[in-house]
């Protein structure tokens, strides 16, 4: 009788601990992904500093190469995966670190630049990309006229927004080379809760060009 | 035709002056960007590789190599260019009675806008214009196997000096390269074909950290369900 007892009182303290136990898990498998990227959109707003997640396996080359230009200003050349700039955009409140280089791995630590686009500073097309989800949360509230600042090492380049554009991800177009100083940024459209084909760009033009001495 | 004629003399003429055209003087990084414009290699992928050739760089011999390396590439393409034009006899005839143009005068030619296009394209000559398109032309013409081909020319190039190049192949047609230096020191991941990046939620959540997470919660779960089931054997012979 007494090891009945006994057995009872483990049961009715066991029976809420496993029944706890089971719940947390639950709640912990169903909140990570939203806690992840409620934390993602809460950095976003407050412009923090997103945490880098280590990129293991992957040996970068960290040389860079620095070079007067024909008018006398030096540039550097960011080695692939560095982090070269800042992405400053007051309006939307965003403030990231610029990469260059565009694989998914690099995505999740910034705001990636397409390595067929012009290095900042120099004259053509400079295309940023970022996950719509983090970075580029708000990218599409900006409204023409809003600036956007590139900070380097060498320089601060300042663009206006001109306008935004909608496009599909096998149309290339948006990434060429153009003659003109331009900023394209873009992220995906339409779809937040998986992978879309659709993409929005913003297309801003060079207003200020400032190097160091 | 006479279109079709323009294009080709145009690029000959760009070979001509990257092939051709190079003095005995050492070969530089310009001379390499020259031979890929004259290959009939899009735009994006000479800055890519202009770009990579700024902030990484060679001795004359190994542009050199370089060069002879884009040559190989620049026969692929006028194949694609045969294949293309199938009634051409000879591609020499296309050479013939190619009027010239006027590199001052800018294209106007807006047939291919709609509304996806960049507003402001670049300021191209009527000559570079035709060159990009041939070599736009070329790219959307070209076999899986012949873009295969191409690059593993670039691929037997890079050994040649020092690179190790590998490319994954990502879709039909599309393709990532990567770039690496003698001591396995990634300098380049460049896509090819595909060049918009996937920006959706989903790489998010391809993130690896929720494996672990996600296995824990599985243990947890699987012990919680033993456990229910034991007590309820247990809490059924008390009741007996």
């Amino acid at each position: 009788m007494p090891e009945n007892k006994k057995k009872g009182k483990a049961v009715l303290f066991l029976t809420p601990v496993t029944v706890l136990a089971v719940c947390a898990a639950i709640i912990t498998a169903m909140g990570y992904m939203p806690f992840k990227k409620a934390m993602n959109y809460t950095n976003v707003l407050f412009s923090a500093e997103i945490p880098h997640e280590e990129v293991s396996e992957i040996k970068y080359d960290t040389k860079e190469v620095e070079e007067e230009l024909d008018d006398g200003s030096k540039i550097v050349y960011p080695s692939f995966g560095a982090e070269y700039a800042t992405l400053k955009i007051e309006s939307i409140g965003l403030e990231a670190p610029v990469i260059w280089g565009d694989t998914s791995d690099l995505l999740q630590n910034g705001v990636c630049q397409y390595t067929g686009s012009a290095y900042i500073g120099l004259t053509g097309n400079v295309v940023l990309a970022a996950h719509c989800n983090t970075f580029f949360l708000d990218l599409g509230e900006m409204k023409p006229g809003d600036t956007a600042v590139l900070t380097t090492s060498y320089g601060e380049f300042t663009y206006r927004m001109t306008e935004q554009v909608f496009f599909k991800d096998t149309n290339n177009e948006y990434l060429y080379p153009t003659d003109d100083d331009r900023l394209t940024m873009y992220t995906c459209y339409g779809n937040l809760l998986g992978p879309t084909e659709d993409r929005l760009a913003v297309i801003c033009e060079l207003v200020e060009k400032k190097f160091y001495e | 035709m006479k279109r079709l004629k323009r294009i080709i003399a145009a690029i000959t003429a760009v070979s001509f002056i990257a092939f051709g055209g190079i003095s005995a003087s050492a070969t530089t990084a310009d001379d390499v960007i020259a031979a890929a414009r004259g290959a009939g290699i899009l735009d994006t992928y000479v800055a890519q590789l202009e770009n990579f050739l700024r902030a990484n760089k060679f001795n004359s011999d190994q542009y050199d190599m370089m060069i002879d390396g884009l040559a190989n590439i620049r026969n692929i393409s006028m194949d694609v260019v045969r294949q293309y034009f199938p009634d051409a006899e000879s591609i020499d005839e296309f050479f013939v009675g190619y009027e010239g143009g006027s590199s001052d005068d800018t294209t106007d030619d807006s047939s291919d806008s709609d509304n996806t296009t960049p507003t402001t394209k670049p300021n191209l000559t009527k000559d570079e214009q035709t060159i990009q398109d041939m070599a736009q032309q070329i790219q959307d013409n070209m076999t899986n196997e012949q873009m295969l081909e191409a690059i593993q020319e670039v691929i037997d190039t890079g050994k040649k000096i020092g690179l190790d190049i590998t490319v994954e192949q990502t879709g039909d047609k599309s393709f990532t390269m990567t770039v690496k230096d003698k001591d396995g020191n990634v300098k380049l991941v460049a896509p090819i074909g595909k060049l918009v990046s996937t920006t959706g939620v989903e790489a998010q959540q391809q993130d690896g950290s929720f494996v672990p997470v996600a296995v824990i919660c599985t243990a947890v779960l699987a012990a919680g369900g033993i456990g229910a089931y034991v007590l309820s054997r247990k809490n059924r012979r008390i009741g007996e």
